[in-house]
Order: C-alpha cells, then sequence, then structure tokens
C-alpha cells in the first residue's frame, strides 16, 4: 500500500510573492517528517502543494511517479489524505457522519456503503480510540477528541500518505503529545507514511524520523532529528542562540533558546 | 499626507461646479449668465430664473443632500459591519422604507412627497434592524459578510413580496410605485425639501457623534472595551445614524443603490483610514456621484430623463461585479 | 443512531432511520392536501364522485371540474413545488449557506426583465412566458460566466450574483414605466406566481422536465454530501469541486425554469423547503428527497389558502408562499444566530 511522493524543482508563488523556490524532496516512506522553520517560511505552502491543493508556478510534485496534477483526484485521494490546518466542521454532524466520509474516494452514488465501508470506519475509529464516541456531536467532543476523529476520517480514507497541516493547533500540552503519539504509533505499527507542519522544534524532534527545515524560500536542513538539530543549526534556521541538550527520557535532541 | 485637506477643497469645488452645471443644464435652454443670475439677482418675473430657483435649484440641493447622505451612511456601515460590501441597499433599507411607502399609498392614500417620509422611514428601521440582528451584525465575534448580505437579501425579497402582493390589490399603488421605486430627484420642490430638512439634520448630528466615537472600534470590539468605549451604545448611535440618513433619503428620492457601496471606496483612497477624513470624503464624493448621476441621466437620451437612482444602479452593478473580481486574491 | 443499511448486490445505501419517517410523513401529507384540494371547492365533490370520475363513469360536470379543473392545478403545484424543493436545497448546500436560493444566481431579476423586455417589444402579453425563462436563464450563466475564475468559488457566486441581481432590477424598473397599466398589472401578477387556472400543458411542462432533471440531481446528492466541508478537506477526500459545481447549479437552473415555466417564481418556496428539511430531520446533510417534499407541501398548502375563502380569489399563490416563507425565515436565521453564539 506503499506511495512514494516527491517534488522536483518546486516553486510556488502568490502573485509577486515567491514562497518557495526551486524545491527538491523525496518523503520517505512508512516514516513520520515534520516540516519545521520560522513564521512564514513556506511550511504550509509545502504541505499543500504536495497536497494537490496548491498549483505551483514551475516543477512539479511526483505521485507514484507520476505527476499529482495530472492524476484524477479521485486517484489521488486513494493514495494520499491531507488534514488542512483550519476545519469547520458542518454543524450537527456526528463522528461516526465525519469518519465514514473518508471512504468517498472508494464509494460512488450507487455504492455509498458496503459491508467493507463499515468495517474500515469501525477500524479507523478503534485506531484513534474513539469507537465508545462514534454516536457524539463533534461539537461536544474535547479539542483533542475532535482532532481523532477527522484523523480517524483520514485513516478510513486508507490512504499510503497522510498529511497534516499543523494537526496540534490549539491543542494544550497533554493533548499535543497524544495526537504525535497516536501518528507515530500508526506509522510505526502500520507503515503509515506521514508528513506535517510542526511550530514546537521540540515535539517534532522528538516525534519524528526525519525533520526538514525551511528557510528563505527553500531547504535549509532535512536529515534526522539528531543530524538538524544541532546549535549551529538552530541558530541559522530561527536566528536565535540556543543550546542543544539531548531529552532526558527519550534522549531527542532538545533546544533551549538562551 | 500634506496634500489631503488641498485633496478636500478640490473635491468640495468639483461639487460646486457640477452644482451650477446641474442648474444649467435641462430642457430649457439657458446660458451661464442667465444660470449665476438667477441665483444672484433673482427677477421673480423672467422664466428662466423661475426655472432655475423654483425647479432645478430644489432638484440639485435634493442630489447634494440625498448624495453626501449616502455616502456618509455607507462608510458608517462598512465601517461599523467591518464589511466593504454593507451598503443601504443591499442591507434591505430601500426595501423595508418602500414596504412602507406602499402602506402608506394603498391604506391611506398619501399623495404628497412630504407625507412619504414617516412611513419610509419606519419600514427602513425595521427591515435594518432585522437585517443586522438576523445577519449577525450585532454578533460579538464579528461579522461574516456573506451572512450578512444573504440576509440582507433575504430580508429584502421578503419585504420586496409583500410590497408586490399589496400592489396586486390595488392597480392605482401600482401606478404610483413603479415610478416612485425609479429614486430621481425631479419634481422635488421647496416644501419637500423642508419637509425632510428636521430628519436630514438628526440624522447627521447623529453621524457626527458616531463618527467621533467609531474610531476604536477599528480595532475590534474587545479593544474598545478595554480603552473604556461603550461599544453597544456607540452602535446604536451609528445605526441610528445610518436610518436617520438613508430614511430620509429613500423618503425624498426613493431607492437610490449603490452609492452608499461605491463611495466609500473612492474616498478611502484619499482619505487613508481616518474615519474623520473617510466620512468627510465620502459625503463630498457621494454628492458629486449623485449630480453626476442626476446630470447624465438628463442628457444621455436627448428629450428624455432616466431617472438618477436607476443610472446609479446601472453604473453600479457593474461597478460591484468589478470590485468583486478584484478582490478575487482576498477570500471575501 | 438508527441508521440501517440496504445492500443488494454491488450496491448500497445508508438509511437513516428518522430521514425515512420524515419522508414518509411528508408523502402522507401531500396525499393529505392533495385529498383536500380536489373534494373541496365553490363545487365540493366526494370521495365517491372522485372515484367515479376516474372511473369515467361520472356525469360531465364533474369530471369537468376535476379532470380539467383541479387535478391540473394540483399535478401542477406538486411538480413545481418538487423542482423549487429540489433547487433550492443544492443551491443552499452548494453555497454551503442556508439563506441562498436560486434568486442569489440573479434567476428571478434576469426572468422579471425578460418578461416585461417581451411587452416592450411585441407590445402584447403573449410572450412573458418564454421571455422570462430565457432571461432567467441568461441571467443565471451570466452569473456564473463573471463568477469563473480558475473555478467557481461560493462566495463570489453569491457576490456576484447580487451585484447582477440589483442591476437587472433597476433595468426592470425601467422597462416596467414604458408599458401601459394593465400590462404593468399582468407582469406584476405574473412575476408573483400563480396556480390559477393551470391546464394539462403546465402538468406536462414540470413533470417531464422533473422526470429529466430529478434522477440527475439525486445521483449529485453524494458529491452535496461532500460539498459541505470547505474546499480543502472536499478535494482531499477526491471530489472534484469544480464539475460538481457546475453540474448541480446547471441542474437546479433547468428545476427553476421548468417550476417558473409551469407556474411564476412563487418566491420563498426553494428558500424555505431545504431548512425545514432539516428542522425536521435532524440532520446537516443535504436531503434532497425531504427537501423536494417539504416544497411540494408548502406550494400545496399556499395553494390550498390562495383557493379557500381566506385568500378571496383576487390573491395569486405567490403570496402565500411568501407568507409562509416569512416565519420560516426568521426562524432559520435566529436558530444560526444562536448557533453562533454558543
Amino acid at each position: 500500500m506503499t506511495s512514494s511522493l516527491a517534488c522536483e524543482r518546486l516553486s510556488v508563488a502568490f502573485g509577486a510573492n515567491q514562497v518557495l523556490e526551486n524545491l527538491d524532496f523525496a518523503v520517505a516512506e512508512g516514516k513520520v517528517t515534520s516540516i519545521v522553520g520560522p513564521n512564514a517560511c513556506g511550511k504550509s505552502t509545502l504541505l499543500r502543494t504536495l497536497a494537490r491543493l496548491l498549483k505551483p508556478t514551475s516543477g512539479t510534485v511526483a505521485l507514484n511517479g507520476q505527476s499529482i496534477f495530472e492524476q484524477p483526484t479521485r486517484q489521488v485521494a486513494r493514495q494520499l489524505a491531507i488534514l488542512p490546518q483550519s476545519r469547520q466542521s458542518p454543524a450537527g454532524m456526528r463522528v461516526h457522519d465525519l469518519v465514514l466520509r473518508g471512504r468517498t474516494p472508494h464509494q460512488s452514488p450507487l455504492r455509498q456503503w458496503s459491508e467493507n465501508d463499515a468495517a474500515i470506519v469501525a477500524q479507523a475509529l478503534a485506531d484513534v480510540g474513539l469507537a465508545q464516541h462514534a454516536d457524539r456531536l463533534l461539537e461536544e467532543l474535547s479539542g483533542g477528541q475532535r482532532q481523532r476523529a477527522w484523523i480517524a476520517m483520514a485513516l478510513a480514507q486508507q490512504t499510503g500518505i497522510l498529511l497534516l497541516d499543523e494537526p496540534t493547533t490549539f491543542l494544550d500540552l497533554p493533548h499535543q503529545v497524544e495526537i504525535l503519539s497516536l501518528l507515530s504509533t500508526l506509522s510505526r505499527d502500520k507503515g503509515q507514511t506521514i508528513v506535517m507542519v510542526l511550530h514546537d522544534i521540540n515535539l517534532a524532534a522528538r516525534f519524528s524520523d526525519y525533520l526538514v527545515a525551511l528557510r528563505d524560500r527553500g531547504i535549509l536542513f532535512h536529515g534526522t532529528p539528531e543530524e538538524v538539530v544541532t546549535p549551529q543549526n538552530i541558530a541559522a534556521i530561527y536566528d536565535i542562540d540556543g543550546v542543544v541538550i539531548a531529552d532526558p527520557t527519550h534522549g531527542t535532541p532538545h533546544v533551549i533558546p538562551r | 499626507m500634506q496634500s489631503r485637506p488641498v485633496l478636500f477643497v478640490l473635491t468640495l469645488v468639483a461639487v460646486g461646479c457640477l452644482g451650477l452645471l446641474s442648474l444649467r443644464i435641462g430642457i430649457r435652454p439657458v446660458d451661464w449668465s442667465t444660470t449665476l443670475g438667477a441665483l444672484l439677482a433673482y427677477e421673480p418675473t423672467n422664466p428662466d430664473h423661475i426655472a432655475i430657483r423654483e425647479l432645478r435649484l430644489p432638484r440639485t440641493l435634493a442630489a447634494l443632500l440625498a448624495g453626501a447622505a449616502l455616502g456618509l451612511a455607507g462608510a458608517l456601515m462598512q465601517v461599523v459591519t467591518r464589511n466593504p460590501l454593507a451598503d443601504p441597499g443591499l442591507l434591505g433599507i430601500n426595501g423595508g422604507a418602500a414596504l412602507g411607502v406602499v402602506i402608506a399609498i394603498w391604506g391611506v392614500g398619501v399623495a404628497s412627497q412630504a407625507a412619504l417620509v414617516l412611513p419610509a422611514l419606519a419600514g427602513a428601521a425595521l427591515a435594518s434592524v432585522l437585517v443586522l440582528t438576523l445577519g449577525g451584525a450585532m454578533d460579538r465575534q464579528g461579522v461574516d459578510p456573506i451572512r450578512l448580505v444573504l440576509a440582507g437579501a433575504a430580508v429584502g425579497a421578503l419585504f420586496l413580496a409583500l410590497t408586490w402582493a399589496l400592489l396586486m390589490l390595488s392597480r392605482e399603488t401600482l401606478d404610483v410605485y413603479r415610478f416612485w421605486v425609479l429614486g430621481g430627484f425631479n419634481g422635488i420642490n421647496g416644501q419637500d425639501l423642508l419637509a425632510v430638512g428636521p430628519f436630514y439634520a438628526a440624522g447627521a448630528a447623529l453621524a457626527v457623534v458616531a463618527v467621533l466615537a467609531l474610531d476604536p472600534l477599528l480595532l475590534g470590539d474587545d479593544t474598545a472595551r478595554s480603552l473604556g468605549v461603550r461599544v453597544g451604545l456607540v452602535r446604536l448611535i451609528t445605526i441610528a445614524a445610518i436610518i436617520g440618513l438613508c430614511g430620509s433619503t429613500v423618503a425624498m428620492a426613493g431607492p437610490v443603490a449603490f452609492i452608499g457601496l461605491i463611495v466609500p471606496h473612492l474616498a478611502r483612497s484619499f482619505s487613508g483610514a481616518d474615519i474623520r477624513k473617510l466620512a468627510l470624503f465620502s459625503a463630498a464624493i457621494g454628492s458629486a456621484l449623485a449630480l453626476v448621476a442626476d446630470i447624465a441621466g438628463r442628457v444621455i437620451i436627448p428629450g428624455q430623463e432616466i431617472q438618477a437612482g436607476a443610472m446609479v444602479a446601472l453604473i453600479g452593478g457593474p461597478a460591484l461585479v468589478l470590485l468583486v473580481r478584484q478582490h478575487r486574491a482576498v477570500p471575501l | 443512531m438508527t441508521a440501517s443499511s440496504l445492500r443488494w448486490g454491488p450496491f448500497s445505501l445508508r438509511l437513516r432511520g428518522r430521514v425515512v419517517l420524515t419522508n414518509l410523513g411528508l408523502c402522507a401529507l401531500i396525499i393529505l392536501i392533495m385529498g383536500i384540494g380536489i373534494t373541496t371547492g365553490s363545487y365540493p365533490v366526494d370521495v365517491a364522485g372522485i372515484v367515479r370520475v376516474l372511473l369515467a363513469e361520472g356525469d360531465d360536470v364533474l369530471a369537468m371540474i376535476v379532470v380539467d379543473n383541479r387535478l391540473p392545478r394540483l399535478l401542477t403545484a406538486l411538480g413545481v413545488g418538487l423542482a423549487f424543493g429540489l433547487a433550492g436545497e443544492m443551491i443552499q448546500t452548494l453555497l454551503r449557506n442556508p439563506l441562498a436560493s436560486p434568486d442569489v444566481i440573479g434567476f428571478s431579476a434576469g426572468a422579471s426583465v425578460g418578461a416585461i423586455a417581451t411587452i416592450v417589444l411585441t407590445g402584447t402579453t403573449w410572450f412573458i412566458l418564454p421571455g422570462a425563462v430565457s432571461g432567467g436563464i441568461a441571467a443565471a450563466a451570466l452569473v456564473l460566466l463573471l463568477s469563473w475564475d480558475r473555478g467557481l468559488a461560493a462566495g463570489g457566486i453569491v457576490l456576484i450574483g447580487i451585484g447582477v441581481g440589483l442591476t437587472l432590477t433597476v433595468v426592470s424598473n425601467l422597462l416596467m414605466v414604458r408599458i401601459d397599466a394593465s400590462s404593468a398589472a399582468d407582469v406584476a401578477k405574473w412575476l408573483v406566481g400563480s396556480l390559477n387556472s393551470r391546464s394539462w400543458t403546465d402538468v406536462g411542462t414540470v413533470w417531464i422536465g422533473l422526470l429529466i432533471l430529478a434522477p440527475l440531481a439525486f445521483w449529485q446528492q453524494f458529491a452535496l454530501g461532500r460539498l459541505i466541508f470547505q474546499d480543502d478537506v472536499a478535494i482531499g477526500l477526491g471530489v472534484p469541486l469544480n464539475w460538481h459545481r457546475i453540474t448541480v447549479v446547471t441542474i437546479a437552473i433547468g428545476l427553476v425554469a421548468i417550476a417558473v415555466a409551469a407556474a411564476g417564481p412563487l418566491p420563498f418556496v426553494a428558500f424555505v423547503a431545504g431548512p425545514i428539511a432539516h428542522g425536521l430531520n435532524g440532520a446537516t446533510r443535504p436531503t434532497l428527497l425531504s427537501a423536494a417534499l417539504v416544497g411540494a407541501v408548502v406550494t400545496l398548502l399556499a395553494d390550498l389558502v390562495a383557493r379557500s375563502a381566506l385568500g378571496g380569489s383576487a390573491l395569486p399563490s405567490g403570496v402565500f408562499t411568501a407568507l409562509v416563507g416569512a416565519p420560516v425565515l426568521l426562524w432559520v436565521l435566529l436558530a444560526q444566530a444562536r448557533k453562533q453564539r454558543l
């Protein structure tokens, strides 16, 4: 079920504002990759272009070797799921209703609810630990539960690749850790490829296999957390002076601004 | 920055010139000396002078007043709803006033312009309160422009349906209504001006208070509150000013849409974000636009008149479409 | 949640208990109102009389009243209501706003310009109908064309629709003073919409149109259920947005056109059908069938009032659809405001 996702000489601009320029990047299959960098460095733009939500000015995104913009959107949706950053959940929608819509690319007006669909939706709900909340309204859930419901929808899509734009915004620390642990478990146990935009470099370092650091319209560093998070690199990415220590419990690199 | 007072004076000069032009142009041809003579050395026996004094002067004053009121009201409304597309016409005020007018013509048999002021004002007030409340303009979280505009369209459609129901019952009312609905300044006399004068004065006074108090609201309700501003009261005064200004105009000249929508956008490029300057420029440019529409309606088809209200909408509708297409980069 | 699955070979559907109940209830209501409509009036006919007519055993007067008079009127009202209900729900779902209606895309304004223009051009009131239908379609097409910007965005359609609509309204106002008072009264009556003296031709117009367009509409329901999300999510689910937007708008315009051709604009039917259906279903997902049935109930009810002593005979049904619609409009807006305040 694995699919490969890569971009070549990718440039994206909004009007005269060049956001990304000549960017090359291949997503590691079955691993968790986090895109980090200062505000307005084009993190979300890169993710949204990888998900075909934005059209590049030049260069291309290849899904399984073929341009993502030339494949039918439905075919793409069977291989790649995207959770955008801000989502208004339609009022009055229940968790189960939301998750079953993840089956859309596998359904048709005549085949709207097969036994297979029902089984996959139930499995997705179980994977995110919401099986007992299936009948609740989305607006009744806590922020962390609601985020898990949306992740379940993306899981029900049964794609090898899952893209998430800042999945932890507006969540408190325990919920941030809860969501990120869930994602890294999904990757480890099911071989799910995950690419996400994260603000917090320390959480990114702890839960990701690879980090991509963006700055000035391009990729500055790309590697394992240990390779990317060094005092010199942090200074280059964020213009701050910091020390990097090993996380006392997990051993991952941890930045402390001076 | 330095040039703003100069710009404002230039705008006023342009309005003055348009006013003089509006006195001169018409079915009865007069030259400039007669036009000026009628103003400065009035001869009550000269038919040219009578035409200018009794017909064209009130008409010109009406256009000046209506344009200024609509421009000012549009600016206030766009600020108070934080919505670049707010306009008294879009927000159902005209529809409400029309219903009031039709009820007055049908039920009481009112025929004179002056007596239509109160029913038009009452209808306008009812419609605008409905639209603003239902459209979420009074909500704390700020305004969803689409919801507000749709509420305006929906309430407008409802009032229109009720208006048509009444028109269906009486052919005489329909006959008066179909001319009134075009909106225009011809046929307005000195007495009509005197009748709506007090309402304009009240609206203008409220508008001055609103303009002085609205500035902190630009930063958001919470910030304004923390600065000690009574947000609800300021909103109330502003809306009362808008209803007074627009209601009087509809009562005097019929529904004139779009001036309130376009003028603040033109004014903003001269005035910047300062509300006081925006209000002054909006009023001046509104007057100019109303005069242009009125004059253009007189000359565009020789021997026939297109009412100023219709003229404005014929220019304004396409302008709105352009505005939306240009703002496309910004999600509306 | 009482949902059950309907599976047959490769086909499968998910049915919700409450939606099924609502639809059955609405069908019963429609049959009841039509029953009242066909038996009552200035010449009451009992059920036995109806049966005799249907078996071709009744007398000629009875047959004339039932077959030539009441039946076409009721069947037109039913079809027009279904069409408006479907079109309204489709447009509201597409624009993600319960306040939108086909008026928003400029149809009615274009229809009135078209109707009056035929009088100005030909001097007679004979061509109001084709003029209105083509004017409405042209205006809606213009709005879509102007809103097109590498795709159709919901916000753009609404605002451009309002700009075009207001301009066309002024054009029709200008044309209105160019015609004489009695033609003006005819136009006014037509612009409100009437179900008076419908013929079997009207029944044919609306029902043949429905037979073609309604299946296409129901085919789009699956996509509409995904268009309730914002664009990014819908694209992520593999829904080709622009294709569905164009298809849905085209079907909706077609439905409005056949309904207007049969009975005039009948304000508010398209607008209120969706919100009432959602209230009854307790669901937010698009429910085309319920909306269509609600549209039929509202239209039939308004027509019943218009025919009864309450309406006299002076006022056309369109006035009453607006009066049925008004309270619902207020209810929807207030409910929306309350939800935002939570």
